[in-house]
C-alpha cells in the first residue's frame, strides 16, 4: 500500500515536472513558431511599440529624438498603421546595460533597441530572430558583413543598419608612380588576397619590397593597436575555432610581430603620431592606415588647412585593413543594429510583427540617415544610389567601396558564448598587450606573453565548462 | 615745548608733502604709458583666477595684447602736432557736436586747438585749447544719449549676456529671453574684442575718463578687458576701443545694476583667429576659442570656448582622437585641426 503511494507521488511528480517543463518549452517557442510576417493585425485594437534609443557615441550621430528625422519615420509607419502608437525614449549608453537588465527582470524590455553592436549580443538569447522577415532575395541587398555581424548561431538576431569600417587608405597619385611588380603588392592589398593565412609570410618579404619606392612608404597610426588584431585574427584564422578551439598559436603571433618589426627596423612602415592624415594629403606618403570612410569627407576640411596635393575622393583609394579576407578578415569597426526583444508574457504575433517591421523600417531609414555624414554606410545597399547621390560620390567610390567592404566580412559568426570568448580576448588580452608592444613597452617577447595569457583564459573557460558539467 | 615742536615737525610734513605731491602726480603721469603696459601683463584678478585654476602661458603665446585701458592723455597744439586715435576721437566727438568742421586726420593741428578752445568758452570752461579730463567730461556730457526703453521690474532668472561685435550690440538675456538691448562701440582692427565665452569677475564704480562710471571685468586669459562707460560716447557704435566693449555711461549704469559677478558674456560676430601652432593644455589665446568652437561644432563637450585650453578641452581633444582612431594623447597636433575644420 505504502509502495503503491509511493509511485503514485512520483507519478505525479514527474508529470508535474514534465508538464512544467512542456509549458516552458512553449512558452519560449510559441513566439518563435509564430513569428509571422502576415500575423493579422487587429484593426479594432491599439498597439503601442516601446523604442528605445541609445544617445549617439563617438562617430555615431543618431538624431536627437526631437529631430525630423523620428517624427517622419513614426508619422510613416503610422499612416500605414494607424492604431499603433510608437513611444520613442532615448537612453545613455552608460545607463543601458543596467535599464535594460532591470526591463529584462520585468519581462518587459523595449520592443525595439537601437543601439551599436557592442549590445545586441549582449541579449541576442532574448531577441526575436529576423530571418522570417528578411527573404532570400532581399538579403542580397544587405552588405554581407553586416548580416555576419548580426549573425549568432543560425539565426538573424538584429536588422543591420549602418557601418563604419576599420580602412586604409592609399594616393592614386603615388601608387600611379609605381613600377608594375611593386604596383602588383599593393593590387593584393587591393583585392584582398596578400594576407591571407596561408601566405601570410610571403606578405612580409612582398611589402619589404615597398622600399624601392622610397622610405617609410606605409603610415600606421601610432600607438594603435588594431592593425596588430586585424593581422593576428587573419593569420590565426578566426582566433577562436567554432568549438572554441584556440586558432591562433604562438608561432602565429610570432609571424605577425616579427612582421610589424620587420617593416619598421627597414623602414618601409613609420608610426606616425599627429601628422598621419595630414603627411598623406599633402603627398609625402603613400598608404596610410587606419582610417575611415571619413577621409573621403576631408575635402572642405584640407582645403581650408591648404592641403591640395590629393584630390578628395578621387585620389583616395580605399583598402580592407590588412587581413580583410572573406571568412577570414577582420571586418571591425562600429555598426549600429535595429533588435526586437521578446515579452513576457509573449504579446502576440501582431504585436511582433508590428515591432519587426518597424525595426526594419527603422533601420534602413536610420542608416541612410547615419551614413550622409559621410562616416558609414548605410547596410542595406538598395539605399546607396541615394545615399551616394547625397554624398556627390560616383561610381569610382561606389566600385571602391562595395570591394573593401566584401574583403571586410568579418570574424566568422560563432555561438554566443565563444563569440563572448573571442570578444574578451580580443579586449582583454590581445589589445592591452598590441598596445604595450607599440607603444615600445615590451619588445618581440609579447608574443609568448600573449600565447600563454590566451591559453590560460581559454583553459578557464574550459575548466569552468567541464565542472558545469 | 613739546607742543611747539610738534607743531613745527607738522609744518615740516606738511610742506614736504606739497612739494613733493605735485612732483609725485608728474612721475605718474610721465610713467602712465609704462604703468598701463605692466598692468597688462599682471593679473588684476588674482583670488577669481586662483578659483577658476586658470593656467596662464602668455609668454609662449607670444601674443600678449595691450590691455583694454582707455588713453586719456592730454592733448593739445604742438610742434610737432600730437597725433592719434585719441586725437581721431576728440575730432569726431566736436565733430558730432557742430564745433568743428574739418577733416577727422587724427592730428592736433590749429584748426582742431580753435574748435576745443570755442567748445570750451561755450561750455564756461577755462579757454586754453587743452584737452584733459574735464574738456573730455564736457563734450561726453553735452552728447545725447538714446534712451533705451525700461522695462520697469526686473525678472529673476538666469542672466546672460551676449555682445555681437558685428551690429556692435550688447543683448541681455534673462532666462533665455532677450531682456535688453544696447548700442556699445567694439576694439579697433588692430586690437580686436576678444572672441569667446567668458564670465564677469569683477564689478567696479567711478573708475572716471575713458572707463566711465561703472566696469564690469572679463576672465580674458590675457590683458585687461571689460564692459564699462565712457568719456566719448560718440564713439558708441563704432570700432573704436582698444578691446573693450563701451557702453553709454547710463545704459552701463542699468547693466551694473541687473548684472552679477559670475555672468556669462559670449562675444560673437566675427571669426576668431586661424590656428598655427601646437596647441596644448595650459595655452591661452583666440586660437584656443577657434579650436574649442570647432570641438563643439563637431559635438564635443569642452564646456565654455572661453580661451583656455584646459582639463575639458583636452579631453575632448582626446574624445575625437579616440573617435578617429588617433592617438589619444590631447594635444593640438595637425591632424586634429584638419580633422575639425579650423582655419
Amino acid at each position: 500500500m505504502q509502495g503503491r503511494m509511493v509511485r503514485v507521488a512520483l507519478a505525479v511528480l514527474v508529470a508535474a515536472a514534465v508538464g512544467f517543463g512542456g509549458w516552458q518549452l512553449v512558452r519560449w517557442y510559441y513566439p518563435l513558431i509564430t513569428l509571422d510576417p502576415e500575423a493579422e493585425i487587429d484593426p479594432e485594437r491599439n498597439y503601442t511599440i516601446n523604442v528605445w534609443v541609445e544617445r549617439g557615441r563617438g562617430l555615431v550621430k543618431i538624431p536627437a529624438l526631437e529631430a525630423e528625422f523620428w517624427s517622419q519615420v513614426t508619422s510613416g509607419f503610422r499612416s500605414r498603421y494607424p492604431n499603433t502608437e510608437i513611444v520613442l525614449q532615448e537612453v545613455s549608453a552608460p545607463d543601458l546595460e543596467r535599464k535594460m537588465e532591470e526591463a529584462l527582470d520585468k519581462g518587459r524590455p523595449p520592443h525595439v533597441l537601437v543601439a551599436s553592436s557592442q549590445w545586441f549580443r549582449l541579449w541576442s538569447e532574448l531577441q526575436l530572430p529576423i530571418d522570417r522577415f528578411l527573404p532570400e532575395e532581399e538579403r542580397e541587398g544587405y552588405i554581407q558583413g553586416a548580416l555576419q555581424k548580426v549573425t549568432v548561431g543560425e539565426n538573424l538576431m538584429a536588422w543591420p543598419s549602418h557601418i563604419q569600417p576599420r580602412l586604409w587608405a592609399a594616393s592614386r597619385k603615388q601608387l600611379n608612380r609605381l613600377s608594375s611588380d611593386l604596383a602588383s603588392v599593393l593590387e593584393e592589398w587591393k583585392a584582398g588576397t596578400l594576407w591571407s593565412g596561408d601566405d601570410f609570410p610571403a606578405a612580409r618579404d612582398k611589402l619589404l619590397k615597398l622600399k624601392d619606392a622610397g622610405e617609410k612608404q606605409l603610415a600606421h597610426q601610432f600607438g594603435s593597436p588594431a592593425t596588430l588584431v586585424d593581422l593576428s585574427a587573419a593569420v590565426g584564422g578566426g582566433i577562436i575555432g567554432p568549438k572554441g578551439e584556440l586558432l591562433l598559436t604562438k608561432e602565429l603571433l610570432t609571424s605577425v610581430i616579427d612582421l610589424w618589426q620587420a617593416l619598421q627596423d627597414e623602414e618601409v612602415l613609420e608610426l606616425v603620431q599627429g601628422t598621419l592624415l595630414t603627411g598623406f594629403l599633402s603627398g609625402k606618403r603613400m598608404v596610410i592606415g587606419p582610417v575611415g570612410l571619413w577621409i573621403w569627407t576631408l575635402k572642405e576640411e584640407a582645403a581650408l588647412r591648404g592641403y591640395r596635393a590629393v584630390a578628395i575622393p578621387e585620389d583616395i583609394i580605399l583598402l580592407p585593413a590588412p587581413g580583410g579576407g572573406g571568412e577570414n578578415g577582420c571586418f571591425s569597426g562600429t555598426t549600429v543594429e535595429v533588435a526586437v526583444f521578446r515579452q513576457r508574457p509573449f504579446q502576440g504575433p501582431a504585436q511582433a510583427r508590428l515591432s519587426m517591421e518597424f525595426a526594419r523600417d527603422l533601420s534602413r531609414k536610420l542608416g541612410l540617415e547615419l551614413s550622409t555624414t559621410g562616416l558609414g554606410v548605410p547596410a542595406y545597399k538598395p539605399l546607396w544610389d541615394e545615399w551616394l547621390s547625397a554624398m556627390g560620390w560616383g561610381p569610382d567610390q561606389r566600385a571602391n567601396l562595395e570591394q573593401v567592404l566584401e574583403l571586410s566580412a568579418g570574424l566568422p559568426p560563432l555561438r554566443a558564448k565563444w563569440h563572448e570568448a573571442r570578444r574578451r580576448l580580443i579586449g582583454e588580452i590581445l589589445i592591452p598587450g598590441f598596445d604595450d608592444f607599440v607603444n615600445g613597452k615590451v619588445g618581440p617577447e609579447i608574443a609568448e606573453q600573449l600565447d600563454k595569457e590566451i591559453r590560460t583564459f581559454l583553459a578557464s573557460l574550459q575548466g569552468r565548462r567541464s565542472q558545469g558539467k | 615745548m613739546d607742543r611747539l615742536r610738534g607743531v613745527e615737525r607738522f609744518l615740516v610734513w606738511l610742506t614736504a608733502g606739497s612739494l613733493l605731491l605735485p612732483l609725485a602726480a608728474c612721475g605718474v603721469w610721465f610713467f602712465a604709458g609704462d604703468i598701463a603696459k605692466a598692468q597688462s601683463s599682471i593679473d588684476i584678478y588674482p583670488a577669481k583666477m586662483q578659483d577658476l585654476d586658470i593656467p596662464r602661458d602668455e609668454v609662449e603665446m607670444g601674443q600678449l595684447e595691450e590691455a583694454c585701458c582707455e588713453s586719456d592723455r592730454v592733448l593739445y597744439y604742438a610742434d610737432p602736432p600730437m597725433t592719434g586715435e585719441d586725437v581721431e576721437e576728440l575730432q569726431r566727438g566736436l565733430q558730432q557736436l557742430g564745433a568743428y568742421h574739418g577733416p577727422v586726420s587724427g592730428r592736433f593741428d590749429r584748426r582742431t586747438m580753435e574748435a576745443v578752445i570755442a567748445f570750451q568758452r561755450q561750455e564756461g570752461l577755462t579757454p586754453d585749447g587743452v584737452v584733459g579730463p574735464v574738456t573730455w567730461q564736457a563734450l561726453a556730457d553735452d552728447f545725447p544719449v538714446p534712451v533705451v526703453e525700461g522695462s520697469g521690474q526686473v525678472p529673476e532668472g538666469q542672466r546672460e549676456i551676449v555682445v555681437d561685435v558685428a551690429r556692435r550690440q550688447l543683448i541681455v538675456y534673462i532666462d533665455g529671453k532677450e531682456y535688453q538691448r544696447y548700442p556699445v562701440a567694439v576694439g579697433l582692427g588692430k586690437t580686436p574684442t576678444p572672441i569667446g565665452e567668458f564670465r564677469i569677475v569683477q564689478k567696479s564704480m567711478n573708475w572716471g575718463g575713458g572707463f566711465g562710471t561703472r566696469w564690469l571685468g572679463l576672465n580674458v586669459p590675457w590683458g585687461i578687458y571689460g564692459i564699462h562707460g565712457t568719456n566719448k560716447p560718440w564713439s558708441i557704435g563704432t570700432q573704436a576701443s582698444a578691446g573693450c566693449i563701451r557702453m553709454f555711461n547710463r545704459h552701463v549704469e542699468q547693466l551694473y545694476r541687473i548684472i552679477p559677478e559670475g555672468t556669462l558674456v559670449r562675444i560673437v560676430g566675427r571669426p576668431s583667429d586661424p590656428v598655427t601652432r601646437l596647441l596644448k593644455p595650459g595655452n591661452t589665446g583666440q586660437d584656443v576659442v577657434t579650436l574649442q568652437q570647432a570641438l563643439a561644432e563637431k559635438g564635443y563637450d569642452v564646456g565654455l570656448a572661453d580661451a583656455r585650453y584646459g582639463e575639458q578641452t583636452a579631453a575632448a581633444v582626446k574624445q575625437l582622437q579616440e573617435d578617429y582612431g588617433l592617438y589619444p594623447d590631447g594635444l593640438g597636433w595637425p591632424d586634429v585641426y584638419l580633422l575639425l575644420g579650423v582655419r
